[in-house]
């Protein structure tokens, strides 16, 4: 099967997208959709708002109900004014997926304010992107106290978020047909596993769902073991795996995943971490056709370069201290950063007192991320093992005959020759990463950060970690907050989606 | 086991040497912030039993406190010294307030993670069921939006049924 690139799919639409401009009957259709997204919102809804009724939850029960009925309302609002009066085409999908992601942060965000554990909307705004962009970074307060039913529905948004907000909404856009495949795009989901991305997107739900029996019953087990009772470990197993496997990093309680004490469940975390931070494809391939192919991956050969290398920084940095203590401290903290998870078992004070050399690590470890085509974010391992393919390239090219002519090929799935298309894509979402990671950095530093903590923080937000410094808190400044949310979505989407929407905004200025 | 063994070693010198740093009830978070001052002395510090008693794979039992934004670990060998502590920080329940008298470790030797070895907790104050109350303007507002709700998707099915009939 011949993987699908982004580069294959966004450049020969290039020149047509320069010249298509969005008509009425077009932000019909778009208006049309979201409200479909926002009734599959409110939908989800009723799971937490089941939680507050099994648990005789009565303030959150009212908080479920509001946020339910608002959002079903305004969907059903949205879907009967705005009728859908085009097929959807390349020319929605991108605001689709850019607008469909503001509007489920927003919705989702209610019922975490109406909670009293928000300081202000803006903080539950804040929580919302986080757990759908699956980031989980948190400016709750009291944790401890807070309610199972808003415990699930932080927890149940990471489920939402890392599967794809619009995935997992697909089977709501039957009319969307071929056009399916841009809003899978658009939610930065490079390659398609199957012919067919509804079949695509069943798959990534079965794979998900298997994962989470088994995730919820090893870790529901050794919960129950460790003392807790049997609904609430399972609750909190349940809540583990959304926020390991989904790479969240949201934990039920404030001391995150420190709270257990536990290296076992450590270790079963890392292992869901991972397999979360997996390429979908590859978990296709290991399952059906060659179980051979993890040991040949391109994408895995990468991570162990690039995770063995800053494990040996890490190793270093922590010389003298016990082997528990290195693989309590920096080893998961190294993986829980690679893997884009951000569960941590550290406080603010302890990931600072592990010295400068192990936090740069973590921030080269975040900066990279997982496999494309998982849950994860950041710069990802293809398209950083291409562009040091690309250097070695060059390297070669440069010790060779003038009229020689080199060809590198990497392997994944199958042998792919290294095009000159596929370094410049590579290159462009890593030129887009490090900017905005070091815009994001700069802005913090403005405000008043130290240099790394506000590097460290920057780079959490965008490559959707969640692990903190301590300056998000819910005493940071206003201005801090949002420009961490607009990162955790650009971040998430992979900027094309909203920079193509932006492109459409300016086009009808132009008109 | 050499570990355990340090421990208890560590846990008795401090003991008989009275190499106490004592900080006073509710200030985990000074202590916390200064790691180093406090590192393998006897402390005390006061707050909230969150959550669980929680089993380590190494025959004692963990309890984890907070107070004011701060939380910890702490250990006991036995089940017994948490014997007293019935109520537990969650949704709508206060946990016992407690003060919690041991050594405080900036790396735990046998745990490898900052925590407190507990040496003997007091119950200061009883933790309780909150009442949960819900204003009469939150529970008309979602019923309101109930109404609405069911209305608009009435007049929705409404709509779609016409439709599929003209």
């Amino acid at each position: 099967m011949q993987p699908l690139y982004s580069q294959d799919i966004f450049f020969p639409y290039s020149f047509n997208i320069m010249t298509i401009s969005p008509d009425k009957k077009d932000f019909f259709t778009i208006i049309h959709i979201l409200g479909r997204i926002i009734l599959g919102l409110s939908a989800c809804m009723l799971i937490p708002f089941s939680v507050a009724l099994f648990y005789k939850e009565m303030g959150p029960f009212y908080d479920f109900s509001t946020a339910v009925s608002l959002s079903a309302a305004l969907g059903i609002v949205l879907i009967i004014l705005f009728p859908l009066e085009k097929d959807i085409g390349w020319i929605h999908t991108f605001f689709i997926v850019s607008m469909g992601w503001v509007v489920a942060s927003l919705l989702g965000a209610l019922p975490l304010y109406l909670s009293h554990h928000y300081a202000c909307f803006l903080d539950a705004w804040f929580e919302a992107m986080s757990g759908f962009a699956t980031t989980g970074l948190t400016l709750v307060k009291d944790l401890d106290h807070l309610s199972f039913a808003h415990n699930m529905w932080r927890h149940l948004m990471m489920f939402i978020g890392g599967q794809g907000i619009i995935l997992a909404s697909l089977s709501l856009l039957s009319q969307a047909k071929g056009s399916v495949l841009g809003l899978y795009i658009g939610e930065a989901r490079e390659e398609k596993i199957l012919p067919n991305i509804i079949a695509t997107a069943r798959f990534i739900w079965r794979v998900s769902m298997v994962y989470m029996i088994l995730g919820v019953s090893v870790m529901g087990y050794f919960l129950f073991r460790e003392g807790i009772i049997l609904p609430k470990a399972f609750l909190h197993a349940l809540w583990l795996f959304f926020a390991s496997f989904d790479t969240g990093g949201f934990a039920p309680q404030a001391q995150n995943i420190a709270y257990y004490h536990s290296e076992g469940l450590e270790l079963i975390t890392i292992v869901f971490m991972m397999l979360g931070a997996i390429n979908f494809n590859l978990h296709f391939w290991v399952w059906f056709k060659n179980k051979k192919e993890i040991l040949k991956n391109f994408e895995i050969h990468t991570f162990l370069i690039t995770f063995f290398l800053l494990l040996t920084i890490v190793f270093f940095a922590l010389k003298g201290y016990t082997s528990l203590f290195i693989f309590r401290k920096g080893f998961y903290q190294l993986i829980s950063a690679h893997t884009g998870c951000g569960f941590t078992n550290l406080g603010f004070a302890e990931l600072k007192g592990m010295g400068a050399l192990s936090v740069l690590a973590i921030i080269f470890a975040m900066m990279i991320g997982g496999g494309v085509c998982s849950t994860t974010g950041g710069i990802k391992l293809m398209r950083i093992g291409l562009v040091f393919k690309s250097f070695l390239m060059e390297i070669r090219k440069w010790m060779m005959p003038n009229k020689a002519v080199y060809k590198d090929t990497y392997h994944h799935l199958e042998d792919i020759i290294v095009e000159d298309k596929k370094i410049r894509n590579a290159f462009i979402f890593f030129s887009l990463f490090l900017a905005v990671y070091l815009g994001g950095a700069l802005i913090g530093m403005l405000l008043g950060y130290p240099a790394l903590p506000s590097l460290f923080e920057s780079v959490s937000a965008t490559a959707n970690v969640g692990l903190s410094l301590g300056i998000t808190s819910p005493t940071m400044p206003a201005f801090l907050k949002a420009t961490y949310i607009i990162q955790m979505w650009l971040g998430r989407l992979e900027f094309f989606s909203v920079f193509v929407s932006l492109g459409f905004i300016f086009s009808l200025f132009k008109k | 086991m050499k570990k355990v063994v340090n421990v208890v070693i560590l846990y008795l010198m401090a003991l008989i040497s009275g190499v106490s740093a004592y900080a006073a009830p509710g200030r985990l978070g000074y202590i916390l912030n200064h790691p180093d001052k406090f590192d393998r002395k006897v402390v005390t510090v006061e707050g909230e039993a969150i959550g669980n008693l929680l089993n380590d794979n190494r025959g004692g039992v963990w309890l984890n406190i907070f107070d004011a934004g701060y939380n910890i670990g702490i250990y006991a060998h036995k089940k017994a010294v948490f014997k007293d502590v019935n109520n537990f920080g969650a949704y709508a329940k206060r946990g016992d307030i407690i003060e919690v008298k041991g050594i405080f470790y900036k790396n735990c030797p046998l745990h490898a993670e900052r925590d407190i070895h507990a040496v003997s907790v007091k119950i200061v104050r009883r933790g309780y069921a909150l009442r949960e109350t819900v204003s009469g303007y939150e529970k008309l507002t979602s019923f309101a939006l109930s109404i609405i709700c069911l209305t608009l998707a009435a007049i929705y099915f409404i709509k779609l049924e016409y439709a599929r009939r003209h």
